[in-house]
């Protein structure tokens, strides 16, 4: 079949800015002529990456020149079409939520729909940008976009705070981005990403490693990476729920495009120190993301810091990749990367899924607190189960999609071990740790789901909760469907990444997936979902028949659950901060936590307790031996600098005078 | 219509362009802010004659219109604003200063020389560009912004951004004969407009703080 | 995929499990110089409790209704992937080492689930203990299966069955292996079997707001669990007797070796419960530590000493 016109694959792009203008031009709009357009812009984005993946891509799509050095160039080639797939299918989750969500938002959501619909788009740009330019230009137009969504709520102090700092790290990571490309562009010649890829072969091995290293800090704070991560937990909470979806399902996962294709496309797959590194960052933002996440008790900080985690798991199945590469086998390489784009794929679908959840939850609750919730399964049936989708798909248990990518993360990991010592004792670690989050994050979203959803309801908001709109519920049922689909078929999703690995790594990976019903014997460690599924679902019937057969017909009696011979009241079940102790105290030379209990007398009498106050929290590692340092230094020589700013006009006519002076000197 | 020839033309504008340095060096210990004004004006005119000299040596009509302009916004229109600032600030008509008159004149002596150090070898001997046009308008320009420096009054450094734009004007007269005429009309009516939102901020300034004392002013910073 | 196999397993899980339970429960308490339960006593608890009625919260939902069920589903599918009486898994191909890992978390958190649906305070203290545990055994579990993968090339669980020999890396891999197996089937010193003191409760701390039908499914689902847990020590460390074709003969001995084997190693778990105490809860991260040290001491030693058996 031939390729369609190859300007349709401009038309996802031309369809969110359509959105946008009429977003702004139908200012009585409730969100749902602008989210449509989103929805309908995304729809054609699955189809026409489904489309290129499976039946080849178009290459070079549109070309035009605003200035020298200033060429706007798309290309869709197989990795930008799974990213594009990855944002399109997000998209859809998110923008039929939206239609819902926004019923009961007040103010004007002329410049949300707008914003919205300019970031889906700014998205799409960044992975089919194929110039310099174009994708600077796509970057720099998504963080702005995105910073103008996050701070839609800028009433409120904390959302003007994440929004300052999310600015700054974001610019940190573009100023990296920009001198990493001025080397490339220094090293090689151009500005187009074409000539940049013949001439990847021939640079000098220094060039790449600071266009590695520049990259690798400009990708890694804007997808997350401990220690550059410090924005993701202040503006993801921050911004509305569906734009959370979108940040931590989607754009953390350009930030991924943009490393694979800088890091490994243009600056070629590099030595092994490159994958060890990824590596190693992996393994330290997974394990510390999911004991942060553990910690927090407010809803979507604690999924925020999840993401942490899983862009580690992700670096984790990319930098065996890169090392794998550069050990010579390209067959497990093109397995590793097989392992972290799934993951990339299962993380945005589930992570979309659960923040839509928690924006359901707090629509209902008008609380994201998890010590003030509780009981909402018998109030929002719909949500807990959707939900519950989620955080399974998210601890990783088969057969829903997080386990299908976790287990090709370690086969990926395994293949490390056949290559000596070093590599293989890094394996192992890397797989144990990989195990530590695998558990803490399963233990992270039993408490999670369990203090919100199950037991009972600890304020008068969780017990006022009712169920939220339809269109909400229908965007996490498709979210939740998505997961269970991707777990059940992964050869699908291997076939859809099959032409991506042979362009990154030339040949494609033969995981030992099986779709069979019936397992096959295979060689090596090998996962049927669907045969699984099938024996569970067997022998969930042989209990219910053994229940039946040996005890008779089923007998229940419902009341109230056991508290001691006293009156159970909602205060007394367990709370989040309960829960997750053992951690906190097990892990402090991490976690540093602190705790201060204040015990407040009456005025009277001395021994008679009239209340007491009770402060815990943690001291954040990076924060006290990385920001902390930083930004005094910082502080401390900007004011040594100010000396020079007197206020004096004079002074500063004195400095025009002076340089004017020394400027006309020297250049005679 | 060609009505001087082109040696007449270059020794008027050599003149010229003396007088015109004279006056920048002598506006640097002039302590009345009428005076320094009405010195302004004169300034204009030189450049008008200058203007004037140029249309004459080259015969086309814009140059002419140059001329008109120049009087128009140099001698009438800027002085004329900053007139009307000086009498709504009802400042002292005595300019502080924040360097004493000697050591100000051997400085701005100082930067004539370095003008003359640095555009001297540019100078060629064909077209307008003489011996000293092009070092005087330098001057012209370094002694504005070093008067700029030394005074206090807000206002009294309105009057250095004009000396600094004769300068410029003079550079571009002799260097390029002319600028084509869109320029020239925006660069005039930049130079008002710049001038007039100047006066009109001053006046604001000497309304809120009752000074506009640079000095003054400094303890507002942040 | 071998039918007669995965009965076989199946059966055995089954039938066996409580039995094992019965037989350690007998073996402390003759350590311990009293007289304990009869051996089937596992086995009449099961069947008291499948007949009776289930007192259920009122806060509770579908999930404490249904989370039995699937605990033992998964447990018992579990045990149908474990090779016991050939060196096969009756269920090669459809999961290996890490899908078995997978099944026993998939349990756990529907247990834990559950624990929570009560609003009972027990089962937050039993969950927030038990998945503590849990995840400090995964990264020893996962690194002496790795420490077994990396001789035998794959995951598979039939490929890890060894060969019989012994070498430094077994030992090590053992050593790691048995302590993660005390930390898995919940005994002294991780965790008390048989206490109800919410001082000292962990596992039995989720289980206690369960009465009837579903209490027994997960009594059973966890002795299976036992099984499952002592079958992979079996099968790698022990692997004498195990049918290397499957034919009568050799079915026969596995099956005879495999039961002789369980015993053993219950036994053997049973003799570190009497003579042990306890550990505080605070200090099991440290047991688990060394766990994971012995798994990654394991691995260096393959790669050092160069002994793939």
């Amino acid at each position: 079949m031939p390729n369609p016109d190859i300007r349709l694959y401009l038309a996802p792009v031309a369809i969110y800015l359509l959105g946008s203008l009429l977003a702004l031009a139908v200012p009585k709009d409730r969100g749902r002529l602008s989210h449509g357009t989103a929805l309908a812009g995304s729809l054609l984005g699955t189809a026409l990456a489904l489309r290129a993946l499976l039946e080849g891509t178009p290459g070079r799509v549109a070309s035009f020149s605003v200035a020298p050095f200033a060429t706007l160039s798309l290309r869709l080639d197989p990795l930008s079409a799974f990213f594009l797939l990855v944002i399109s299918l997000i998209g859809i989750a998110a923008s039929l939520y939206a239609v819902g969500y926004l019923g009961s938002e007040h103010g004007s959501l002329a410049g949300m729909g707008a914003a919205y619909n300019s970031f889906l788009a700014s998205m799409v740009l960044v992975v089919m940008a194929d110039s310099v330019f174009a994708f600077l230009f796509a970057w720099e137009a998504m963080s702005l976009v995105s910073f103008f969504l996050v701070i839609q709520h800028h009433q409120q102090n904390d959302v003007r705070r994440a929004g300052y700092i999310y600015l700054v790290m974001t610019h940190v990571s573009t100023a990296f981005l920009l001198a990493g490309f001025l080397v490339l562009f220094a090293a090689a010649g151009s500005m187009d990403f074409g000539d940049l890829r013949l001439a990847a072969a021939r640079l000098p091995a220094l060039s790449r490693d600071v266009v590695f290293l520049m990259a690798l800090v400009a990708f890694g704070t804007k997808a997350g990476v401990i220690p550059l991560h410090v924005w993701l937990p202040r503006a993801h909470p921050a911004a509305p729920s569906h734009v959370s979806a979108l940040m931590s399902g989607v754009m953390i996962k350009v930030a991924i495009y943009g490393l694979l294709r800088v890091g490994w496309e243009l600056a070629g797959p590099g030595p092994a120190w490159w994958g060890a590194l990824i590596l190693t960052l992996g393994a330290v933002s997974a394990v510390l993301g999911v004991l942060y996440a553990l910690m927090e008790h407010d809803l979507k900080r604690l999924l925020a810091y999840h993401s942490v985690e899983n862009i580690g798991i992700i670096l984790m199945g990319l930098g065996a990749a890169f090392l794998l590469a550069a050990l010579g086998q390209p067959v497990a390489a093109a397995l590793a990367l097989l392992a972290g784009l799934y993951h990339v794929l299962n993380h945005a679908v589930f992570k979309a899924l659960l923040f839509l959840g928690a924006g359901a939850v707090q629509q209902a609750t008008h609380t994201r607190d998890l010590e003030a919730l509780g009981g909402l399964i018998h109030r929002m049936p719909w949500t807990a189960a959707t939900f519950l989708v989620g955080a399974a798909a998210i601890s990783a248990l088969p057969p829903l999609n997080g386990f299908v990518s976790e287990w090709l993360t370690f086969q990926s990991l395994l293949a490390l071990t056949t290559l000596g010592f070093t590599a293989g004792i890094g394996g192992v670690a890397a797989a144990g740790l990989l195990a530590l989050t695998g558990g803490l994050a399963a233990f992270c979203f039993v408490k999670a789901f369990g203090i919100t959803f199950l037991g009972m309801p600890r304020s008068e908001k969780a017990a006022a909760a009712r169920e939220v709109a339809l269109s909400m519920r229908m965007g996490m049922a498709f979210l939740a469907a998505l997961c269970v689909v991707l777990g059940l078929f992964p050869t699908l999703v291997a076939r859809l990444l099959a032409p991506v690995t042979v362009g990154l790594v030339g040949v494609v990976a033969r995981p030992t997936l099986s779709l069979a019903p019936l397992p096959v014997p295979a060689q090596g460690g090998a996962l049927a979902p669907l045969a699984l599924v099938g024996l569970l679902a067997a022998l969930f019937g042989l209990a219910l028949l053994l229940g039946r057969s040996i005890g008779g017909p089923r007998r229940s009696r419902v009341a109230p659950p056991w508290g001691c011979g006293i009156q159970l009241e909602p205060s007394m079940q367990y709370s989040a901060a309960a829960l997750a102790k053992p951690i906190r105290i097990i892990f402090r030379t991490l976690l540093r936590p602190h705790r201060e209990i204040e015990r407040q007398h009456d005025a009277e009498a001395a021994y008679f307790v009239s209340g007491v106050r009770y402060e815990a929290g943690i001291h954040p590692v990076y924060e006290h031996f990385l920001y902390a340092p930083a930004v005094r230094t910082l502080l401390a020589l900007a004011q040594r600098i100010r000396a020079l700013q007197n206020g004096s006009l004079r002074s500063y006519l004195g400095y025009l005078c002076a340089t004017l002076v020394v400027v006309l000197l020297l250049t005679r | 219509m060609i009505l001087l020839d082109l040696q007449t033309a270059q020794r008027l504008l050599d003149t010229l362009a003396l007088l015109l340095l004279a006056t920048a060096l002598g506006s640097v210990p002039i302590r009345r802010m009428r005076s320094s004004i009405r010195l302004l004006a004169g300034q204009g005119l030189l450049l008008a004659a200058a203007a004037a000299v140029v249309a004459l040596a080259t015969g086309s009509p814009h140059a002419y219109f140059a001329v008109a302009l120049t009087v128009a916004v140099k001698v009438l229109v800027v002085p004329g604003i900053l007139l009307y600032a000086l009498r709504e600030v009802r400042v002292k008509r005595e300019m502080e200063m924040g360097l004493p008159p000697r050591p100000a004149m051997l400085l701005a002596i100082g930067l004539v020389i370095v003008a003359y150090y640095v555009a001297g070898p540019l100078r060629t001997m064909d077209g307008f560009l003489t011996r000293n046009a092009l070092p005087a308008a330098l001057s012209m320009l370094l002694v504005g912004l070093f008067t700029m420096l030394i005074r206090k009054k807000a206002l009294s450094q309105v009057v250095g951004i004009v000396a600094m734009e004769n300068g410029l004007y003079l550079m571009t007269v002799v260097a390029t004969q002319g600028l084509p005429l869109a320029v020239e009309m925006g660069v005039a009516i930049d130079l008002a407009v710049g001038v007039l939102v100047m006066g009109i901020v001053a006046r604001q300034i000497h309304r809120t703080f009752d000074s506009i004392n640079t000095d003054h002013l400094q303890t507002l910073r942040g | 995929m071998n039918l007669a196999l995965l009965f076989a397993n199946l059966g055995l899980a089954l039938v066996a499990a409580p039995l094992l339970n019965g037989i350690i429960k007998s073996a402390k308490a003759g350590w311990q110089n009293r007289q304990g339960p009869p051996i089937l006593q596992p086995w009449f608890d099961i069947w008291k409790y499948l007949g009776r009625e289930s007192v259920v919260s009122q806060h509770a939902s579908w999930i404490f209704r249904w989370a039995p069920y699937l605990y033992f589903a998964a447990h018992l599918a579990a045990a149908a992937l474990v090779p016991t009486l050939a060196v096969v898994s009756p269920l090669s191909g459809m999961g290996d080492a890490i899908v078995l890992v997978g099944l026993l978390a998939l349990a756990r958190f529907a247990l834990a689930l559950a624990a929570l649906d009560t609003a009972s305070n027990f089962g937050g203290m039993g969950t927030s203990r038990e998945m503590t545990f849990a995840a400090l055994v995964e990264p020893a579990l996962m690194i002496a299966l790795f420490s077994l993968a990396i001789p035998a090339g794959s995951t598979e669980l039939g490929a890890l069955v060894g060969d019989g020999s012994v070498s430094i890396a077994r030992l090590l891999a053992l050593g790691a292996l048995f302590i993660v197996a005390i930390a898995e089937t919940g005994r002294i010193p991780v965790d008390n079997p048989d206490t109800h003191l919410e001082l000292t409760m962990a596992h039995e701390g989720m289980l206690l707001e369960y009465s009837g039908r579903p209490l027994g499914l997960l009594l059973w689902g966890t002795h299976i669990k036992q099984l499952v847990i002592l079958s992979l020590l079996a099968g790698p460390f022990f692997p004498w007797g195990m049918a290397r074709e499957l034919s009568a003969l050799p079915i026969a001995v596995g099956l005879g070796s495999y039961l002789l084997k369980l015993v053993l190693l219950g036994l053997a778990l049973a003799l570190v419960e009497s003579a042990n105490v306890k550990l505080r809860i605070f200090r099991i991260p440290e047991l688990l530590g060394a766990a994971s040290l012995l798994g990654l001491l394991a691995v260096t030693s393959i790669y050092l000493v160069g002994g793939l058996g």
